[in-house]
């Protein structure tokens, strides 16, 4: 197509530009003066929660194999971090913030990310100034309400979020409000000590001989035709229950 | 020298998508495949993956299949790691150059709940919107309508034309959307299972939500730390309770029972007989009776025994 003789394809365009550093970031390292050559890296979008503006490169930690990137904003908050295998690099590098949520992503020519294996194992730091990415490579996420539960753990739980009571505690709801009981689960050890398929539910003495007991619970024997003045049976409460007995000699 | 603006640049060159380079690309091999796309017609496009676009690393957008009907040419992107898809329309007859649109995927009916907080309990998925949306700013037309044919479309193999991977934007897991309210489903006196499941009290709740003290429930919130606490204290919140809390709207008790545990009422149950009550009673036998037990079938057998008493004349029995 005769069209890209006169306008270079988007890589190739920026390939050897400051793109996606500011034209005033000279890419230099602290410790060592390092540069981040031209080309490395041929596009940015980044979007990490809480970041402010002025994104930048903030550090690249260089081991043996791997180089762990560091962006930060003008806070010098540390935002997300992204891990490349300097033995096998790819073209797109994902960045995560600390509870793994997708912060954004370096578009790299792989070839190239092997210059950072011949850097100094270590901590290479950058300022604002020499690493900043261009305001268009960064996309501020709306505040725009919760982002996350944490638990004490750390594991976040975002998008639709399941609140469940369980072991005693039950959770109800009206309109906006969510209401937390602790009211306990009467048969809860039932449930946690008792397997399946052992269980038989239990039957409860609620009658004999068809009657039930009066509202305290009480279930009365009595002798019969106790009004006879003759009877001699007596039922007669003793220290540990009842006795039958009849009286005379 | 000065450059052509953006827009302008895009219309002879791929972007946004990456460079295809003619036959055979170190993207997408696969040259049989291969179906020309005119540079003039598309010449920016971006989106923004939301939460049910769970896209990841790997995955990709590309423009799928355009199709012609007329003047009107549809846009269809597709992305690898959902089945909704961008739609765009232009009415090549009428459209503006560098006409924009924003676009969002119609929801593919999925799920209806999430197995994953019970096999047989339907937690909703609060899905409202689409799992992405996105632009699209097209230019001229004339290479394209040149190439489809009046009533045919355009099919492009996934990988083919991918959008440049940094016009994507990435929102998953970064809010919470909804809170559905659940609750393990309590155990029931009588119910030979041991109940595992849950049943939903509110779902897809969102909104300026609040929790509050409920029975035996004290919550603190603390700024400093982001967190909000619950512990469960005696007494605290709305205090003890003096009735069972339902644990969902609809929640009835088992039949012939008021308890939601199905469990009897106090005085339902024989606690005490002739008043004597404890872990065990013993009947016994006194004079003219004999109380034998027989643990083995749970019998007390009571006879009648006058042979400690004074008889007179015939023997009783």
């Amino acid at each position: 197509m005769s069209e890209r003789v006169q306008n270079f394809e988007f890589r190739d365009d920026f390939r050897e530009s400051h793109y996606p550093f500011s034209d005033s970031a000279n890419r230099i390292s602290n410790e060592y003066r390092r540069l981040i050559a031209a080309g490395t890296f041929v596009d940015a979008i980044f979007y990490p929660i809480d970041a402010t503006s002025n994104v930048y490169l903030s550090q690249i930690d260089v081991s043996a194999q791997v180089a762990t990137f560091s962006i930060a904003d003008r806070r010098r908050r540390a935002l997300a971090t992204a891990t490349v295998d300097l033995f096998d690099p790819q073209e797109i590098i994902y960045f995560y913030d600390t509870n793994s949520r997708p912060a954004g992503i370096l578009v790299a020519a792989p070839l190239t990310l092997a210059q950072f294996g011949a850097w100094e194992i270590g901590t290479h730091t950058f300022n604002s100034v020499q690493t900043e990415f261009v305001a268009s490579c960064l996309k501020v996420p709306v505040n725009n309400g919760v982002r996350g539960f944490a638990t004490a753990d750390t594991t976040l739980f975002a998008g639709d979020v399941y609140l469940m009571g369980d072991a005693g505690v039950t959770l109800t709801a009206q309109g906006e409000v969510i209401t937390v009981h602790a009211v306990g689960d009467p048969l809860f050890r039932r449930r946690e000590c008792l397997p399946t398929e052992t269980f038989i539910p239990p039957s409860f003495f609620l009658t004999v001989n068809g009657c039930p007991p009066d509202q305290f619970g009480n279930f009365n024997i009595t002798v019969g035709d106790n009004l006879a003045a003759d009877t001699i049976v007596r039922i007669v409460q003793t220290d540990g229950g009842l006795e039958i007995r009849a009286i005379g000699t | 020298m000065s450059r052509a603006p953006a827009y302008n640049e895009n219309q002879y060159r791929d972007y946004p998508f990456i460079t295809v380079v003619e036959p055979i690309d170190s993207n997408f091999s696969n040259a049989a495949l291969f179906e020309h796309l005119p540079s003039a017609a598309i010449v920016d496009f971006g989106c923004i993956m939301d939460l049910d676009a769970e896209f990841g690393e790997g995955d990709y957008v590309y423009l799928s299949r355009i199709e012609r009907a007329g003047a009107i040419l549809t846009f269809y992107f597709s992305c690898t790691s959902t089945l909704e898809q961008l739609v765009f329309t232009r009415n090549t007859a009428t459209v503006a150059e560098w006409a924009i649109e924003w676009a969002e995927s119609d929801i593919i009916a999925g799920p209806s709940y999430d197995s994953s907080i019970s096999d047989n309990t339907p937690a909703p998925i609060c899905r409202t919107q689409g799992a992405w949306r996105g632009f699209l700013v097209t230019g001229k037309f004339d290479e394209l309508l040149a190439l489809v044919p009046d009533g045919s479309d355009i099919t492009f193999a996934a990988g083919l034309w991918q959008i440049e991977p940094a016009k994507i934007q990435n929102i998953y897991k970064h809010y919470v959307r909804s809170v559905t309210v659940l609750n393990r489903k309590r155990t029931i006196v009588t119910d030979a299972t041991i109940n595992s499941e849950v049943v939903v009290y509110a779902a897809c709740l969102d909104g300026n939500l609040q929790f509050k003290e409920g029975y035996n429930c004290s919550i603190l919130q603390d700024n400093a730390g982001n967190r909000i606490l619950f512990r469960g204290v005696v007494g605290a919140g709305q205090g003890e309770p003096c009735q069972e809390v339902s644990q969902s709207s609809g929640e009835a008790p088992p039949d012939d029972n008021p308890y939601l545990t199905g469990g009897p009422r106090c005085g339902d149950v024989l606690k005490t007989i002739n008043g004597k009550g404890g872990k065990s009673i013993t009947i016994k036998g006194g004079p003219g009776f004999t109380v034998t037990a027989e643990p083995a079938n749970s019998t007390l057998v009571i006879t009648r025994d006058l042979s400690q008493f004074t008889r007179c004349g015939a023997e009783v029995t």
